[in-house]
């Protein structure tokens, strides 16, 4: 069944389609949560089933920091109040929407990838419950996307920037930065694989792409930049926490 | 536009309204058990019409019993609303390179096409997370989070996870504040004139939040082991207890929901 248009019912539908477009540039992507009931049931339950070792793993670690000094514990809460907190910051609004950065990337140059499954699992519950960001059944897969795979590229890429001697703002912000995208990129392709069109995944990995990259690029760049500041800001008013947690150790300073 | 509500009230407004629910007498456990439950049927599901149903009757479980205003709901309603418009319009547009289906569109040398397929798996999708969503405020608007924590600590997730939620949980409020006193003076200080300028000034409230944050939870520990903590949180809960009526209720509505979906599958022999 084809409907034929003429040349102007094609110019209006597309004039309609503008209006559907600036709702996409506009949207509270924020932070790039599937929303709850999203997923299909498999998909949930895969993902969940993806993150238990991550987060098995990441209870050890936690639990290994905390007997080695217990005030590590409120420092790790800290993070996560920190990390939910960053949703509500006032940002620089970005192609019309206020997007807020994730904090995760942050937390894993920090204090390590390790911690920040488990906690970037109860953030994303809480967020889920408190401010319906997420949800529930879509946990896993949030999880999986910003609190293991974000984190654990922030921490390879500032790494390799440290072993490449770069400033260390510059390796901030590029770790977090990166971070974020990639979290996009994971949360694209669970999207995709979840609901892939009759072209297949790839096309509708593409779509989720593109539609998502105007807000997540810009909110990317911006979020690299704030870590930077925040690391600036954090080696001049906390160095003594900062040592606490092993940031500055080997520095000496 | 989800983040209109950056100030400290308006953004835990789930965690007021739970405060004040007609359904607080509720027992917890049964309140997440129920929610939980029919949230799995309902993405088990898949289907317009359980969606659609399991959507209206939190909508009005959360108005009659729970006694929420109609208008915070509503509110509550429009922040998942435009992700999903946007979600779905992707799923209900295919790209392919030649025209099919049922609405089609020519952009360069593809084709942006709605085919019968899509447009119902659209729709599906829209209600089952309508549903869905319905169903997480129902648990989030009439459960405290302290609630939530306690029927966690009951299914025996680890200590030291339920201690870092109370936690959290307590700071949240406490950096909700100082985020919102660091906001409002740069505010006041036209810190937010400018993209140049409102990035930088993000930054530096954001890094004065941490550092005054990693500076409190230091003072905090002290105070914390001052009286004699030493890696346990003790709270006195006193949860309402579990009532015949309530868990009868809500396992008729279970029934009733299992009956719907078993009609709409086609299980039960016409």
């Amino acid at each position: 069944m084809k409907i034929k248009l003429t040349n102007r019912e094609r110019r209006a539908v597309m004039a309609s389609c503008v209006p559907a477009l600036m709702t996409a540039l506009g949207t509270p992507v924020s932070a790039m949560h599937i929303m709850e009931g999203f997923l299909p049931q498999t998909h949930a339950i895969v993902w969940g089933v993806v993150c238990l070792p991550f987060l098995v793993w990441s209870f050890l670690s936690i639990r290994k920091i905390v007997s080695q000094h217990r005030k590590a514990v409120l420092l790790l809460a800290m993070m996560g109040a920190y990390a939910f907190v960053l949703s509500a910051l006032k940002m620089p609004s970005v192609t019309g929407s206020s997007s807020h950065p994730t904090g995760t990337g942050l937390g894993a140059v920090l204090f390590g990838p390790a911690p920040m499954a488990l906690l970037g699992m109860i953030v994303l519950l809480f967020q889920a419950i408190l401010l319906a960001h997420g949800g529930l059944t879509t946990l896993g897969a949030n999880t999986f996307s910003m609190a293991i795979a974000g984190p654990f590229v922030s921490f390879g890429v500032y790494q390799l920037c440290k072993k490449l001697k770069l400033s260390r703002l510059v390796a901030v912000g590029l770790a977090c930065g990166l971070g974020d995208l990639f979290t996009y990129c994971v949360t694209s392709v669970q999207l995709a694989l979840a609901h892939p069109g009759q072209a297949g995944v790839l096309a509708s990995l593409t779509e989720f792409l593109s539609i998502f990259a105007l807000t997540q690029i810009p909110l990317a760049i911006v979020e690299g930049i704030l870590s930077a500041i925040v690391v600036m800001m954090l080696e001049s008013f906390a160095k003594p926490e900062l040592r606490e947690i092993g940031y500055l150790v080997k520095e000496g300073n | 536009m989800a983040h209109r509500h950056s100030h400290g009230s308006g953004m835990l407004m789930l965690d007021t309204l739970a405060a004040h629910s007609g359904l607080r007498n509720v027992s917890p456990g049964l309140k997440t058990g129920f929610c939980v439950l029919v949230l799995l049927l309902c993405v088990g599901a898949s289907d317009t019409v359980v969606g659609i149903f399991v959507a209206l009757s939190m909508v009005f479980f959360m108005v009659f019993l729970g006694k929420t205003p109609m208008c915070h709901i509503v509110r509550l309603l429009k922040i998942p609303l435009l992700f999903l418009c946007v979600s779905c319009l992707v799923i209900l547009l295919e790209v392919v390179r030649e025209p099919l289906g049922l609405w089609q569109l020519k952009v360069g040398s593809w084709w942006l096409c709605v085919t019968s397929e899509s447009l119902h798996r659209a729709v599906t999708l829209f209600f089952q997370a309508m549903g869905a969503v319905c169903c997480l405020y129902a648990l989030s608007s009439s459960t405290p989070m302290p609630q939530i924590i306690e029927v966690l600590r009951r299914c025996h997730v680890p200590a030291l996870v339920i201690e870092l939620m109370y936690l959290i949980y307590r700071y949240l409020f406490v950096l909700l504040e100082v985020q919102r006193q660091l906001t409002v003076a740069a505010t006041a200080r036209l810190g937010y004139v400018g993209l140049r300028r409102s990035v930088s000034t993000a930054g530096r409230v954001s890094g004065t939040l941490l550092a005054s944050s990693f500076r409190r939870s230091r003072v905090c520990f002290d105070a914390m082991e001052s009286r004699g903590y030493d890696g346990k949180l003790a709270f006195l809960s006193h949860a309402p207890r579990l009532r015949p009526t309530h868990l009868l209720a809500a396992a008729a509505y279970v029934l009733a929901l299992l009956g719907l979906i078993f009609v709409r599958k086609g299980w039960l022999c016409p």
